[in-house]
């Protein structure tokens, strides 16, 4: 069978359990492994295994090639999963990259568009916290305000890697999000569904 | 030119073995129920229900001015397997219902859920119905005989129109889901 390309799917899959507070799990098995599939479970009270921030941050640390993300059976809505917020932080900071992974993270911000950052929140234990909040004092400064512009004012090369990190860390927890002109979003068609069943 | 204002139509298919409770659950959440043509059962299945439905259960759901949902039932017999493809087209997502006290019917169900289960970006939401039977397997049982890990099962009495939404909600909760998750891979790693 052939292998899929790497990627580093697990990210985004991370920040839709944690931005969205969902419980889930993700299976992934990383491109330089032939071991089966991990699994991380995030849920409101436990996680699977003994330190989850080991987990993370191995989670975080190598692109993987086989990654898959499932919703569990939860239909609890606001289910509470600020108890990983602290974990998060802590595998940010201790996660190390190889060269060439920590550029093809950066690759990925550095295509993205204008960006808006949540103002930093008192439950972020984020050592690093000057980083972030020169990243958000950057895009509410700044109508470009592109990870490619952020990374450019860098002043130095240690400054790449703290503002990679911060990046990696606001991107999971969901407080990054593209600035878009303001207009009006128009609802999808299941969520106006969604509305009228609530209603009837 | 015509003075019909156009309408836009979403399909939500609702599908499930024999028994299982498509065509009240269609009934108690449609504002219109156009077919869903009940004869006596004559084949071996007269046993257990003396109606059934043969053609389609179809509803309309009239969602606001601009959207009405097209809600499919398929006839829960195998034979009638021919029809899934089609029906299957173009729609929102799909709620399997299934028996929880009959082991006939869930066994027949896996062949369905595996079909449904692979149809692309249609996310399946499986409601067990009858739990409220002393025979009825648990939801843990019918996870593990359909392999349907990740999947949300929605214990529902189809009779009871709370319960009948909850299992078409827990559904549009997944649609959402998936929609606003394919929004964040708009960051792409």
């Amino acid at each position: 069978m052939a292998k899929k390309s790497r990627t580093f799917n697990q990210i985004p899959l991370l920040r839709t359990i944690l931005a969205k507070k969902r419980s889930g799990s993700i299976r992934y098995c990383f491109s330089s492994d032939s071991s089966p599939l991990e699994k991380i479970n995030i849920t409101s009270k436990q996680f699977s295994g003994e330190n989850i921030t080991e987990q993370m941050k191995d989670l975080l640390s190598r692109p993987t090639y086989t990654c898959e993300w499932n919703s569990q059976v939860q239909l609890m809505p606001n289910t509470s999963i600020d108890a990983i917020v602290p974990c998060l932080c802590s595998a940010v900071e201790r996660v190390v990259w190889k060269p060439k992974h920590a550029l093809a993270l950066k690759q990925a911000f550095l295509n993205m568009p204008a960006i808006h950052i949540e103002a930093p929140d008192p439950a972020v234990t984020y050592s690093d916290m000057s980083a972030y909040i020169a990243l958000y004092r950057f895009t509410e400064k700044n109508s470009k305000s592109s990870p490619k512009l952020f990374f450019a004012t860098a002043s130095k090369k240690g400054d790449q890697m703290r503002y990679l990190k911060v990046l990696v860390l606001v991107y999971c927890l969901g407080f990054m999000s593209i600035k878009k002109a303001k207009k009006i979003k128009k609802d999808s068609i299941a969520t106006r569904v969604l509305k009228r069943m609530r209603k009837i | 030119m015509s003075s019909m204002a156009y309408k836009e139509v979403a399909k939500i298919l609702i599908t499930g073995p024999f028994n299982s409770g498509k065509t009240t659950l269609i009934k108690l959440i449609s504002d219109e129920q156009l077919t869903g043509n009940d004869v006596e059962a004559t084949d071996e299945l007269a046993h257990y229900k003396s109606m059934t439905t043969v053609s389609l259960d179809f509803g309309v759901m009239h969602i606001d001015d601009g959207l009405n949902v097209h809600l499919f039932g398929t006839p829960g017999q195998a034979r009638f397997n021919f029809m899934w493809k089609t029906l299957s087209q173009g729609a929102l997502g799909t709620v399997l219902l299934i028996d929880s006290s009959s082991q006939k019917a869930i066994d027949e169900a896996k062949e369905m859920y595996a079909f449904y289960r692979n149809l692309p970006e249609r996310p399946i939401i499986i409601g067990a119905t009858k739990q409220d039977l002393p025979q009825a397997k648990s939801i843990e049982h019918i996870r593990t005989e359909l392999d349907a890990e990740g999947v949300h099962i929605v214990a529902c009495n189809p009779c009871i129109k709370e319960d009948a939404k909850k299992v078409i909600i827990a559904l549009l909760e997944d649609i959402i889901e998936k929609e606003s998750f394919a929004e964040d891979n708009a960051f792409t790693f």
